[in-house]
């Protein structure tokens, strides 16, 4: 993705449910040096591969939320029920709700849910904190790790100042309302729809002697109350209830930079209560984690490689009381890890060479015993090498956990051909560790049950599940603003492990019911394509993605159904002024089938087809007072189609968010 | 509360002649010569006050009546045509149903041309939020509401003094709850322009 060009600054309203659903809170530390060699980029990537939003970029946007992030990738796919919890599937890597991405902040892995229920928002990143997401959606291998899924990286912002504080305010309304024909008979519907917000942000910094320190912290609501998520909770909850999602995170983050490469310390937090669904073990499965990390870098000249040591120390806890989702469950995990990479150059070919070990221990009161634990070793090796005109990489890992072994490899190659055009490939092959690829299988395998009622099952022995894939692509970038690139990519899942569930719809609840995870296999193919260009003041930028099921057993083909085939972005800005630019995008995801939710066609309003969509985002972004403050009207869904991820989610109706942001440096 | 039962009418006729006034004015005009163009942006300040009236008959007028409305705005020259920040009260009474207050409040863009003499043609596109306060309800979370509005407006302006300007317009304006909140208003005003200050130009870019 083209960096953008610089721009200035840049109810039924009331009773939240009783029944608290969930509750979480997070502690996250993390110290970390990085010598700037050991960053840079291989020398051959995909180019689709990685996509890089910047910082200036969102918050043209409008993006109030982390979780709203999603919509903006391309090829990209997402599920959300309640537009807080979000699952992501990149590049066809993924079925909906496989936990197979992960999450980088200033380059420490972070975890931002347990088991099926994610959200970004809990990672207490404010939007004006953030510098720039850079995100990887093919297959490699990084620290040792072989990253089946895809990889967020987050990277956070400083000021050039010595002190500085940044806020931002944040609210939503969704068109809908009943408003004053509540006392007539010509309204619609008595329910006031979706209300998001106030979301808040803060956070501040100070540089002394080298260090810069900084903190904050972020506060979510959104009161998910539209029709759609009106009637499931009448069927759920015996009762008409609103729901309420709250979210609130703080942190602190610690930088420096020393003589052999940097520091940075951080340390975050959050409780996260009341939040609605979870997408794959039954909707109601909150989270509730803490985590803390540590990680090293340094280069050690003797050696004339770059090296870096890491390690992690995290506790999570899900507590899920008997209340509305009726699936007592609670999940107390506790993690470390640590790990050590190297880098070396031999004249023209580049070396690298990782190794982690990974401790997860875990219990719960049902079902667990006392204490599991899980170690996962992981060892790898990357070479960078030119045959002629040639550019290769090739990586190569092993990895043991639990009684599973896994090991892969990932080759790729590019070239420069005839007038500013280029090609590349890159094709892997992989086996991945159940735990990585299934963490719920994997635990229920090991005696967890969710509750006295619930039946699990998994296979007997865990396959280890084998990814193979293979991208080309071809781009034409003339150095004048334009760009073109085209893709092809394929995918091959064998031994994978797909819950098999039946959704069931009484008149008490909605629960996911003879939940199996059993093994499939199939093939996806798809093509991606972008254009970019600037006119005068205006860039555009249009994207198509298709990815289909090419072959694959019902499972298979019933995971994937649940991703959207067809995915098209126009995008235009037009910056009018320095301090004042108008962004509108379209968006179109196609529909999808979630045929586990059968048992819901005929009992209520919910069917298991959710309709395709045409989304239009209309924003207005202006800076004041010599760009101290950012002023963002947003009107999300302008032409107010039925905008819907989710067969019992809310539906996302038209929308005026209003965003104002201060920075004082 | 009792509930009223009304039909599902909107005001057609008359939202049409406002919309189709608006839409044709803003096409007919040539921003290259709009007024604000040739003016700096946010150089000038100009503070109206309005008296309008709602001559719909949707819904909404068939169970309420509406007293006139108070419009007050501030508007500036833009980068293009002209930005205006504007609020709008309205009361409406029901001897049945509770008594509503309303604010609109909103952010227009527009422009004009001269038509003749000192009179010029306007034409504008609002959106804002639109707050309604329910009087009469007894449940305190029910007692207010807000829903995003719209607001297409057509006018015309003379120039009566060197900064003082006469109003007269008509603007449709439609609330996107459930079933629409919709008002056609006709208004009259005047317009007083001055030059912005320098702290407040500075503010503003």
């Amino acid at each position: 993705m083209r960096p953008p060009r610089e721009i200035k600054g840049v109810s039924r309203k009331g009773r939240a449910t009783a029944k608290s659903v969930a509750l979480a809170s997070v502690v996250l530390a993390t110290v970390f040096w990085s010598a700037p060699a050991f960053a840079q980029e291989h020398v051959v990537r995909a180019p689709l591969s990685v996509q890089t939003i910047s910082g200036d970029e969102l918050r043209l946007s409008g993006l109030t939320r982390l979780s709203n992030l999603f919509i903006m990738l391309d090829g990209a796919r997402f599920t959300t029920v309640d537009g807080f919890t979000t699952t992501p599937s990149f590049n066809g890597l993924s079925a909906l709700g496989e936990r197979t991405w992960r999450v980088e902040i200033d380059g420490h892995s972070v975890d931002d849910g347990v088991l099926d229920a994610h959200s970004l928002n809990t990672l207490g990143v404010p939007i004006s904190a953030i510098d720039r997401i850079v995100v990887h959606d093919v297959p490699h291998v990084r620290n040792g790790r072989f990253e089946s899924g895809g990889v967020i990286e987050i990277w956070t912002r400083t000021s050039e100042n010595e002190r500085f504080v940044r806020s931002t305010v944040s609210a939503g309304n969704e068109t809908g309302d009943p408003g004053p024909f509540r006392y007539t008979d010509a309204a619609r519907t008595y329910q006031n729809v979706d209300k998001e917000g106030p979301d808040v942000s803060i956070e501040g910094g100070l540089r002394y002697s080298g260090v810069d320190l900084q903190g904050g912290m972020t506060m979510n609501q959104i009161i998910p109350s539209d029709p759609a998520v009106f009637e499931r909770n009448l069927d759920a909850f015996d009762e008409s209830i609103t729901p309420v999602v709250r979210a609130f995170a703080p942190f602190l983050a610690l930088k420096s930079a020393l003589p052999n490469g940097d520091v940075s310390v951080r340390v975050s937090g959050a409780t996260f209560n009341d939040m609605l669904l979870s997408e794959n073990i039954g909707r109601e499965v909150p989270t509730e984690y803490r985590r803390a990390g540590l990680t090293a870098v340094a280069n050690t000249r003797e050696w004339g490689a770059d090296w870096r040591w890491s390690s992690r120390l995290s506790k999570r806890v899900v507590r899920n009381q008997e209340s509305a989702s009726r699936i007592p469950f609670h999940w107390d995990e506790q993690a470390a890890g640590a790990s050590v990479a190297a880098r070396r150059s031999f004249g023209s070919v580049i070396w690298d060479a990782g190794f982690a070990i990974d401790y997860t221990g875990v219990q719960s009161d049902v079902g667990l015993a006392a204490r599991q634990a899980l170690y996962v070793a992981r060892a790898s090796v990357g070479v960078d090498r030119r045959v002629g005109r040639i550019a290769t990489n090739t990586e190569g890992f092993v990895a043991a956990g639990g009684a599973a072994r896994s090991a892969g490899i990932v080759l790729s190659a590019g070239t420069a051909i005839w007038q500013s055009q280029r090609i590349a490939a890159r094709v892997s092959y992989a086996g991945a560790l159940p735990s990585d690829i299934s963490p719920m299988a994997y635990w229920v395998s090991r005696g967890l049950r969710l509750n006295e009622r619930s039946t699990v099952t998994v296979p007997d022995r865990l396959p280890t599940p084998i990814l193979s894939s293979a991208d080309l692509q071809w781009t034409w970038a003339p150095r004048d603003g334009r760009s073109l690139q085209i893709a092809a990519i394929g995918r091959n899942f064998s031994r994978q492990l797909l819950p098999d569930r039946d959704i069931v719809a009484d008149t008490t609840a909605i629960v996911v019911a003879n939940l199996q995870y059993r093994q499939s296999w199939g093939s996806t193919i798809g093509v991606r394509a972008r254009g970019d260009a600037q006119i005068g003041r205006t860039s555009v930028v249009v994207s198509y993605s298709y990815q289909s099921v090419m072959q694959g057993n019902q499972l298979f083909y019933d995971a994937f159904a649940t991703v959207s085939r067809r995915q098209i972005r126009l995008s235009t800005v037009h910056r009018i002024a320095s301090s004042f630019a108008i962004k509108s995008t379209v968006y179109h995801y196609s529909s999808t089938m979630w045929p586990d939710y059968r048992e819901i066609e005929g009992q209520t309003s919910f069917s298991q087809r959710v309709p395709g969509f045409f989304r239009w985002d209309l924003t207005f972004f202006k800076t004041l007072a010599d760009d101290r403050l950012q002023l963002t009207f947003g009107f999300e869904n302008v032409l107010n189609d039925r905008v819907g991820y989710h067969p019992i989610g809310a539906t996302f109706d038209r929308t005026l968010r209003v965003q104002l942001s201060l920075a004082l440096d | 509360m009792e509930r009223k039962r009304v039909s599902h009418t909107t005001p057609r006729s008359l939202a049409l002649v406002a919309i189709t006034l608006s839409f044709v004015t803003l096409t007919v005009i040539p921003f290259g010569n709009a007024a604000a163009q040739g003016r700096e942006p946010f150089s000038t300040v100009g503070i109206s006050i309005s008296i309008s009236q709602d001559f719909a008959s949707s819904d909404f007028q068939r169970s309420w009546d509406t007293t006139p409305a108070i419009d007050v705005s501030a508007a500036m020259p833009f980068y293009f045509g002209e930005i205006r920040a504007s609020v709008r009260a309205i009361h409406a009474h029901s001897s049945e149903l509770t008594d509503i207050n309303s604010a609109f409040v909103n952010v227009g863009w527009g422009g004009s041309m001269q038509v003749a003499g000192p009179v010029r043609a306007q034409a504008s596109l609002a959106a804002g939020s639109m707050y309604m306060s329910f009087v009469d309800e007894p449940v305190s979370f029910r007692r207010s509401e807000s829903e995003l509005a719209v607001g297409v407006r057509a006018g015309l302006s003379a120039a009566v003094h060197s900064n003082m300007q006469v109003l007269l317009w008509t603007e449709w304006q439609h609330a996107f709850t459930s079933t629409p909140v919709d008002f056609v208003l006709a208004g009259v005003g005047f317009q007083y322009d001055f030059p912005a200050p320098g702290w407040l130009r500075r503010f503003l870019n």
